[in-house]
């Protein structure tokens, strides 16, 4: 095997990414940035720039311009190497320090490198209830995959049902585009964060939000808040939901459920960071919240594990532009390391920067809040683990009958996180469910996150 | 202060097997784990129970009174355990284990173990996706397959319904002894926990727990990888090996010894071994060993090459120098029994062992000849003086 020795690897080509590539390569250090995908851009920027620009003008262009400066000057650079379209499906501790990482492109099997920023991102969060595996069930984020990229609408009833900013740029897209949107839900109250200007959030967000509202309301839209999709029925698809109102905790007020038909629907409860690089690397998690541990980083972004840095989702929830901030910051932070050309005023400022979204961030959390109350909307043969099939019933009885009280053994004793998505779905609700049933978080909280394998890899191409 | 009769170290498949047999003779049993239930090495072995990788012997007795032990607790537990008696198929690769392979089946079949070689046919039929150039191999219906995590949860299961306790997260950190220098008790990170005897089923770090106890078990950490493919389907029948895997097993080195074992399991994957390292408990998963295993597998079933890799486990094998379990009472210090040493076989050995360690408390005729296990004999004094000798 022909390792290719490089200074610095960033892994993500988001906006954490791709802003840490940046501040890296004008530092005058080589760096190659690998992404599964075949554009910068991760999960913020998939989209073209046409829709971008069009869904919300005004705020979203600035964001646009500043995006596509970074994307130009980054490729114009000698230092700067993409490696598109390779799924980085292992990374190992090499004796001298240094660490090796191995793609599932054919042509470039490996690296080896000096330094890893870690930007991969987050994964979208969906909690499980009766019928969530039912074909015509899709992530508020599939549904705006589909419309973006092939122009499809998921449904011709559909309903729109989750927690967190995502679900109103999406359900203002396809309201844009004349789908019939039955209900439109968010299990906790967005209205303090959309009316008013609360805490840190800056004016941009305010204007975002509430053009999505108008543009919602011009087609007859109205936002449900503390509301949930907490069923879906149907022979062989979806053909009703049920709809609940919550109390705050997102426990169904009884007597409140209202039956609606509908042939999609699309839910998604927020998102958790996409730790398993940093697991595999042996980062230090905060796992405040067992169901989404991140990433712990100080000040300059700096993992718990020397060489490696962290910036974006993958750290915490911030959305794009707390994600370019701690980019940026990480981008300076590893060449300095590195030997680079960097001025620590510089760096100062970018930390300054990253710093001032503090407020912003605590509002961003009371948003994406996930009540536990959405453990009484299974019932014991609700499928918890789509993957394998394993339904709330097999995980009671391993924590009732085998004494399965940690992540690991209700994995290793249900299948539960074993199947393709390796737990990137289930796992924030296995351990969810374990909390709830055992009275407190799993002690290993991140251990369903341990993924020698970051993603599946034909033997052939070994 | 005695609550219990025996305290039972470490929840993996030794461990849950001690504690069966021993809550089964009556004795109130007590099992701690430092860690999570059974997350040492048996979550990340593979779960053969095979004979035919033994040669005549006492490992190979040991070997045999399991398969049927195993095959009782299939019939008796209240939980599964995917167990699947479904067959061994041991492959030639080349021509010196040709000659290898048609001698140990001769001697298999001496001493009574079912073996059958194979030729291309043979093969063919057996695994109608390996590899067409292969045409010598050797069919062993005895060799089995469990999940190792759910047999050892399940003989925990029943252990506890029988009243013994089961407590995780509670680390052994020392030993209490009576006035003649019986183990009297264990001193637990939860408390102390006193009992008539002990039982260390620590694995790979059974030698830490013996120099807790002040005595000495040359016991070490064997790394090995065992990779883990997508769901897809029976395309393995047995448990299928080169024949060059005996070798591997007694070649000590801290080099990786590679060779092919693969199976399918019921929930449609195919597991890949396996490699074995003296490498302490180093837990960083070896790339190149990853590669290599994945090459030797498809050197069996070319197939595999289309097969996604989904999951990677690093395991360490209780290793000892003269490749033989540990199974009795340490002369040194009475009331300790040790369980302990069974390399790559403690899936396959740990029912006859758990029935050793109860035959040996209760004082009840055991099911094998106990003998070549116990801790004080010849090749194990040996391997510890010359220890000793090199420093
Ligand atoms: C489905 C979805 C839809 C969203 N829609 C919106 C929206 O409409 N508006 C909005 O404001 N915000 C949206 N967000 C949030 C926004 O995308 C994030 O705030 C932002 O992208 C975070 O940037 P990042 O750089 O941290 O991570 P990301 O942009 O997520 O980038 C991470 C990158 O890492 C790559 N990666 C991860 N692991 C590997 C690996 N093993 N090998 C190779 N590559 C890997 C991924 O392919 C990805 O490109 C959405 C998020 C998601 C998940
Ligand atoms: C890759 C691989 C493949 C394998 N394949 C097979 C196979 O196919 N067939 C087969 O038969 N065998 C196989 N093996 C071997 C088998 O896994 C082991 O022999 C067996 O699991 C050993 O079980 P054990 O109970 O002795 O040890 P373990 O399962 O390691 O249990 C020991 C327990 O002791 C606990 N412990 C340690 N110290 C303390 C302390 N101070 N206080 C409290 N608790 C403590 C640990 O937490 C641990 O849970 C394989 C092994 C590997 C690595």
């Amino acid at each position: 095997m022909s390792d290719r020795r490089v200074p610095l690897v960033v892994l993500g080509a988001g906006p954490a990414g791709v802003a840490a590539a940046r501040a890296a390569v004008e530092a005058r250090v080589a760096v190659v940035l690998i992404d599964l995908g075949a554009r910068l851009g991760g999960q913020y920027h998939r989209r073209e720039p046409e829709a971008f620009a069009t869904s919300a003008p005004g705020a979203l262009h600035h964001g646009w311009a500043r995006w596509s400066e970074d994307v130009t000057h980054l490729e114009r650079s000698p230092r700067f190497t993409h490696v598109a379209g390779a799924g980085v499906w292992a990374i190992q501790h090499l004796a001298d320090g240094g660490m090796r990482i191995a793609t599932d492109r054919e042509d470039l099997p490996s690296f080896e490198t000096d330094a890893l920023i870690i930007a991969t991102g987050a994964n979208e969060r969906v909690v499980p209830f009766p019928g969530w595996d039912l074909p015509g069930v899709l992530t508020v984020g599939g549904a705006q995959a589909l419309l973006k990229g092939q122009g499809m609408r998921p449904g011709h009833a559909v309903v729109i049902s989750g927690a967190g900013p995502l679900l109103l740029p999406v359900a203002a897209a396809l309201a844009r585009v004349r789908t019939n949107i039955v209900a439109l839900t968010d299990a906790n109250d967005p209205r303090r964060w959309l009316s008013g200007s609360p805490r840190g959030i800056p004016l941009s967000k305010v204007r975002e939000g509430a053009s999505y509202l108008a543009t919602l309301a011009r087609h007859g839209v109205r936002l449900r808040p503390r509301t949930a999709a907490i069923a879906a029925h149907g022979d062989g698809r979806v053909e009703e939901v049920v709809l609940a109102r919550l109390e705050r905790d997102w426990t169904p007020i009884p007597g409140s459920e209202r039956t609606v038909t509908a042939d999609a629907l699309a839910t998604s409860h927020g998102f958790v960071p996409d730790i398993g690089v940093a697991v595999g690397l042996g980062c230090l998690l905060d796992a405040q919240d067992a169901s989404a541990p991140a990433v712990v980083v100080d000040r300059s972004q700096a993992t718990s594990v020397p060489g490696v840095w962290a910036a974006g989702e993958v750290t915490g929830i911030g959305g794009a532009d707390v994600a370019v901030h701690e980019g940026r910051v990480a981008g300076l932070a590893a060449a300095l390391m590195l030997g680079g050309d960097v001025d620590e005023d510089e760096l100062e400022r970018a930390i300054a920067r990253r710093r001032a979204d503090a407020p912003f961030l605590r509002t961003l959390a009371g948003v994406l809040t996930v009540g536990d109350g959405w453990t009484s909307w299974l019932t014991p043969d609700t499928t918890v683990c789509r993957c394998e099939e394993v339904t709330l019933a097999t995980i009671d009885e391993a924590i009732e009958r085998r004494g399965a009280c940690d992540l690991r053994s209700v994995k290793l004793t249900t299948r539960c996180g074993m199947g393709h998505c390796q737990a990137r779905i289930c796992g924030p609700s296995v351990a969810a469910l374990l909390t709830a049933r055992t009275g407190q978080p799993p002690a290993d909280a991140g251990a369903l996150d341990r993924r020698p394998v970051l993603h599946p890899v034909p033997l052939g191409r070994l | 202060m005695t609550d219990h009769d025996v305290i039972v170290i470490g929840s993996g498949v030794v461990g849950a097997s001690c504690a069966y047999e021993l809550a089964l003779a009556g004795r109130r049993v007590l099992v701690v784990d430092r860690g999570n239930l059974t997350s040492g090495t048996t979550a990340s072995g593979e779960g053969n129970v095979l004979v035919s990788d033994k040669p005549p012997g006492p490992e190979l007795d040991l070997a045999r009174a399991s398969v049927s032990r195993w095959a009782d607790y299939a019939a008796e537990l209240s939980e599964g355990f995917e167990y699947e008696p479904k067959g061994g198929v041991v492959i030639a690769t080349d021509d010196a284990s040709r000659a290898g392979l048609v001698d140990l089946v001769s001697r298999h079949r001496d001493v009574g173990v079912s073996a059958q070689l194979l030729d291309a046919d043979g093969l063919r039929e057996a695994e109608p996706h390996l590899a067409h150039d292969l045409d010598l191999g050797a069919l062993y219906p005895d060799d089995a397959q469990v999940q190792p995590v759910l047999a050892s949860s399940a003989l925990l299961a029943d252990a506890r319904r029988l009243g013994a306790e089961v407590r995780s997260g509670n680390e052994v950190l020392g030993f209490s002894f009576d006035s003649d220098g019986r183990v009297a008790a264990v001193r637990t990170t939860e408390g102390t926990f006193g009992a008539g005897a002990v039982v260390n089923a620590a694995g790979p770090w059974s030698s830490a727990l013996a120099r807790l106890a002040g005595t000495d078990l040359p016991v070490r950490p064997r790394r090995g990888h065992l990779l883990v493919t997508a769901p897809v389907g029976r395309l393995v029948h047995h448990k299928v090996y080169e024949a060059g895997y005996v070798d591997t097993l007694t070649a000590d080195t801290s080099e990786a010894q590679v060779s092919a074992v693969v199976e399918s399991t019921p929930s449609g994957t195919i597991l890949l071994g396996s490699s074995r390292e003296l490498v302490d408990f180093d837990t960083t998963v070896d790339l190149d060993v990853v590669r290599r295993i994945a090459q030797r597998a498809r050197r069996l079933f070319p197939i595999l090459a289309e097969v996604d890799l989904l999951r990677i486990y690093v395991g360490f094998r209780p290793w000892v120098p003269d490749h033989l379990p540990i199974i009795g009472e340490d002369p040194q210090v009475r009331g300790l029994w040790h369980a302990t040493g069974h390399e790559g076989a403690g899936i396959g050995l740990a029912p006859a062992t758990g029935q050793l360690i109860r035959a040996g408390i209760t004082d009840t005729p055991p099911p094998v000849d106990p003998l070549p296990f116990r801790v004080a004999r010849p090749s194990l004094m040996a391997a510890a003086a010359a220890r000793t000798a090199h420093g």
